[in-house]
């Protein structure tokens, strides 16, 4: 397992090539709420005082001077407490709020945090878009994360909250010395493959959600678009290094750009989760994430190798990428493997297949799309109730037959989640070489389309009806 | 009776119990006409309303009942001189004042799509499947039908008269439709004296048993007792037709328990509907201290029998006492009990609470009481609670939500209401058959608990009163761990919730209320006054 700051050292060593997203130093640390916050900072900016005003009211302490600006009548320790516990269950249900940090769940572009636990994914997923699609996420996103409109409760005691709490901003306890401008901390390079394929999603997503941006509906988009966005860098976390390692395996293809699932492939179990481990869907919802993770190690792996000039001296090599501590550790690491003296192989010592595979088992077993977060059993990529319903939310038609989502997992973010037209005998064949030939694989396909559809009408995310034709129901 | 109808009835019983198989004469011999809430027959007034000109699409799952539908329709029209033309492939346009397609989906899309496109058209009569309606070949045409559909189907009466009639068959449930017809029917009667004639028996068990059946209000009690344990959802035409040739001519009495009487085969038949309905009322729980051993010995006379139930009373030809095999014993034993019930069913001395599972179907109990909406919403609230004492007892509906986004093992640790609904803004509905068809009006089988929009015009947020429904709100919710087996429904409720919030009114909507749960100990609630400040509010 490579070591916190030798992959952290290692992130910063690839950055700027084609690799976006890569684990950092803390791959379980991530959470949802952190991403979600750092993804919007990134876009809007952070909200300086109001969110820590509120920070500092959730820790019940009798001396807060805020306390009487906002709550009218008594106060006692009671009173306090049953504050705290409100405010807790509201922002921080998820319960990433700690006395020196924090990351809520964004009911208002007031409440954004600077956290730094996202290890960075949010940043990165931001830096994946163009300018122009930074511009159009950004303007959807503060539509979306304005409160002031919505007529629920939730939406209101939010807004509450923040006035009463931002006219006596001068007297909060925690101070939050980041307030960066819009933009100013996110470099914005091309766009990258996998960039395309999140923006498309997101913002077909967004678009959906800006018409209910005035009804209660914003608060349940709001833990939508958090799933998602974690989703997403979970794929992220494979997906162009894969692209990588296709692109150089078929060469010959010269400059044609691969499809999401030429790149991913990955089979989803779609039954409930997790499954039975002998259960064919799993074997090969399994062996398919495996042979992912497996490409994408190739693929950082090459980018790495790229970097390496065995005739270099390993110090010019690092310092001419990475400074200071990172440099230090770095350099050491590659004089304790001798990485340089043959890069390719040495490099897993530096950061294994492993490392990857529970990088992104760790932040997409948050959002219920891969486990099982406990056993020793192989993890495979799954859907959680609630994750597949945020799926169904950005990828599904309303009122289109199922299959019609279906194919937008398989097309847009390269997920086998039943049979679809756009399967072809190539796809087939390389799942049959993973799970041997008493895997029927189009027939397990088949068997997780069906899973698929009786879930969809179960959960209400889908209608059937009496000749079995099943459309998408979105709420 | 015509020998050849009553033959006809038997192989039908015998064979395929589609309504394509029926000659015209039979299906009219056993057409169970549908009845209107007010007491008018289904397929008068639809040949009416196209007689005034109004299109009618009937859709419905394959063996529901659309064919038979049909053909009532263009018998009367036809009997009221009006021309029809049906469409098939080969069909060449002619005048006509009706239109009929029987299957849209045998018909090529371009050919329905010249005809339905055309500005000045007779109306037409088409029967699909929901699924052929939305076929993307047919785009836009049948878009407004198939929302009027869903709005049926969700409790919603559309009345647009400008709109094309929808008839939902799916929704009509054929047991309670169509059963007490079937079970009384002369010809059916006569087909099964046919069938046992044939078998060389001329007086037995079967036919002594059917005769209990003949009065049309014993065939409505028995119909009641089955219609009380299916429950809602939908049981097809050629469902039922399977249950009522097995009840019919099912079993056999060869051996020393005849298992040819429908009173056993009800129970203990060979259809699916025979085994739920077993599930159900679990008839082996029949519980009878003071007369099991009169029955054991064959003791009728301590049975203390009216004139009419002991003209009813079949004999087994044997008695449990008389018999040497313990399996016989028993299985004669249950037998007797099961006859005896049903016969003071039938005749009115008892009610079928008798049997031990009837209290579990709530369906109808949901849907035959003016405050049944108070208790449902109580069942939602004690799920989020976990628990409710009477004198905190709210009629209205809570609107829990959790605010959690990441998957853990352990949750939240409190839950936010989005408001609350009080009763009168509740109702529960059944699902309907009739869009756009006047004051016409037929309720559905199955059942929807909703809120009443404030806009008239926005259907009510409504969810289904499933059965998963009702185990998960009967089971609990856990406060500490997440279980996963209630993920499903929850996700429903939730979207159910979210609806409501949208569009119905709520009560004290500055009021934010949260329950807040701190390890095993029940939740607590805290709630607090939006105004200037937040004022904390005593929750009694």
């Amino acid at each position: 397992m490579a070591q916190s700051k030798i992959a952290s050292a290692l992130r910063k060593y690839l950055k700027g090539s084609e690799l976006r997203i890569l684990p950092g130093g803390n791959p379980s640390r991530p959470a949802p709420a952190h991403i979600m916050n750092k993804f919007c900072k990134s876009l809007i900016g952070n909200s300086g005082k109001s969110s820590s005003a509120i920070h500092s009211l959730m820790y019940a302490d009798l001396s807060n001077s805020n306390l009487p600006k906002v709550i009218d009548g008594a106060i006692n320790a009671d009173v306090v407490q049953d504050f705290s516990n409100t405010l807790h269950s509201i922002f921080n249900a998820d319960r990433r709020s700690f006395p020196s940090m924090y990351s809520y769940l964004l009911l208002s572009k007031d409440l954004i945090s600077s956290d730094p636990s996202d290890d960075n994914y949010g940043q990165a997923l931001v830096e994946l878009f163009t300018k122009e699609q930074i511009d159009s996420i950004q303007v959807s996103l503060i539509e979306i994360l304005d409160e002031s409109k919505s007529p629920d409760v939730i939406s209101k005691f939010t807004s509450s909250l923040l006035k009463l709490t931002t006219i006596s901003k001068d007297d909060t306890s925690v101070d939050d010395p980041v307030n960066d401008p819009i933009n100013d901390s996110v470099e914005i390079a091309n766009a990258s493959a996998f960039g395309d394929v999140a923006y498309e999603i997101i913002s077909h997503g967004l678009e959906r959600m800006k018409v209910n941006r005035d009804d209660s509906t914003r608060v349940k988009n709001v833990q939508r678009l958090s799933t998602m966005l974690s989703g997403l860098v979970s794929l992220g976390l494979i997906y162009d290094a894969a692209r990588i390692h296709e692109s150089i395996k078929n060469a010959p293809r010269g400059e044609m750009e691969f499809l999401p699932h030429e790149i991913l492939g990955i089979v989803c179990f779609t039954g409930v989760p997790p499954g039975a481990p002998r259960d064919v869907r799993i074997k090969l919802a399994t062996a398919s994430f495996s042979n992912a993770i497996e490409r994408a190690h190739k693929g950082i792996s090459h980018v790495f190798v790229s970097y390496s000039d065995p005739t270099s001296d390993v110090s010019e090599l690092v310092t001419k990428r990475v400074g200071g501590e990172d440099a230090r550790n770095l350099i050491q690491a590659f004089n304790d493997f001798d990485v340089l003296s043959n890069p390719e192989i040495n490099f897993k010592k530096l950061f294994s297949e492993s490392d990857l595979k529970r990088a992104v088992k760790a932040l997409a077993g948050k959002v219920g799309f891969a486990g099982p977060i406990k056993g020793k059993s192989a993890t495979r990529m799954f859907m959680e109730t609630s994750f597949l319903e945020t799926l169904v939310y950005f990828l599904g038609e309303n009122n289109k037959p199922y299959s019609v989502f279906v194919d937008n997992c398989y097309t847009k973010l390269g997920l086998i989640l039943g049979s679809t037209q756009f399967i072809d005998d190539a796809q087939v064949a390389r799942l049959k070489s993973l799970v041997g030939r008493n895997n029927d694989v189009k027939k397990t396909i088949a068997y997780l389309d069906e899973l698929l559809r009786k879930r969809l009408v179960e959960t209400g995310l889908a209608q059937e009806f009496s000749d079995g034709h099943t459309v998408i129901r979105i709420v | 009776m015509k020998e050849k109808l009553i033959s006809e009835a038997l192989s039908f019983l015998k064979g395929a119990k589609l309504s394509e198989a029926m000659s015209r004469e039979l299906q009219n011999a056993l057409y169970a006409p549908v009845l209107l809430e007010n007491g008018e027959m289904l397929h008068v007034v639809l040949a009416e309303k196209l007689q005034e000109g109004r299109d009618v699409i009937v859709t419905g799952t394959a063996g529901g009942g659309k064919t038979m539908l049909v053909d009532q329709i263009v018998a009367l029209l036809k009997n009221n001189n009006r021309t029809v033309l049906e469409i098939e492939n080969s069909s060449e346009y002619t005048e006509s004042n009706v239109v009929v397609i029987r299957d849209l989906t045998a018909i090529e899309t371009q050919l329905c799509i010249n005809f339905i496109d055309k500005k000045r058209r007779p109306p037409f009569l088409i029967a699909a499947n929901e699924g052929a309606l939305m076929s993307e070949d047919f785009g836009e045409f049948f878009f407004n039908s198939i929302k009027d559909l869903h709005s049926l189907q969700s409790g919603n009466i559309p009345k647009d008269e400008q709109s094309a009639i929808v008839v939902d068959m799916a929704a009509i449930d054929p047991v309670q439709h169509a059963l007490p017809t079937f079970l009384s029917s002369e010809l059916l009667h006569a087909a099964v004296n046919e069938f046992e004639n044939n078998a060389g028996r001329s007086d037995s068990i079967r036919t002594h048993a059917l005769s209990q059946l003949k009065d049309p209000k014993h065939a409505k009690i028995i119909s009641s007792l089955i219609r009380e344990s299916l429950g809602p959802g939908e049981i097809t035409f050629s469902k039922l037709w399977d249950f009522i040739s097995d009840i019919f001519i099912g079993g056999t009495e060869d051996s020393a328990v005849p298992t040819s009487p429908w009173f056993w085969r009800i129970f203990y038949g060979e259809s699916k509907i025979s085994t739920r309905i077993s599930e159900v009322l679990k008839p082996d729980f029949l519980s009878l201290p003071n007369i099991s051993l009169f029955l054991y010995k064959g003791d009728f006379q301590n049975l203390k029998f009216d004139k009419e139930q002991g003209a009813m009373w079949v004999s087994p030809g044997s008695f449990p006492q008389n018999e040497d095999s313990s399996d016989n014993k028993n299985q004669l034993m249950k037998w007797m009990k099961v006859q005896f019930v049903i016969i003071q069913l039938l005749t009115n001395v008892i009610n079928q609470s008798v049997f031990v599972g009837s209290r579990v179907s709530r369906y109808s109990s949901l849907m035959g009481r003016s405050d049944s909406h108070i208790d449902l919403a109580y069942s939602f609230n004690k799920y989020f609670r976990n628990v409710l004492t009477q004198g905190a007892k709210y009629t209205g509906l809570e609107l829990w939500v959790d605010l959690m986004v990441e998957r853990r093992q352990d949750r939240s640790h409190g839950i936010v209401s989005l408001g609350r609904v009080p009763a009168t803004g509740l109702q529960i509905v059944p699902s309907r058959v009739l869009a756009n068809c006047g004051d016409a009006d037929l309720l559905g089988s199955r059942v929807f608990f909703q809120a009443k929009s404030i806009d008239a015009s926005t259907p009510n947020p409504s969810i289904e009163v499933s059965s998963a429904l009702l185990r998960v709100l009967s089971s609990g919710k856990t406060l500490k761990k997440f279980n996963r087996s209630n993920d499903d429904v929850e996700l429903s409720i939730n979207n159910f919730f979210f609806s409501i919030a949208n569009s119905a009114a709520l009560e004290r909507s500055d009021v934010l209320s949260v329950l807040h749960i701190r390890g095993n100990e029940l939740p607590t609630e805290i709630s607090w006054k939006i105004d200037n400040k937040f004022k904390r509010e005593v929750v009694s």
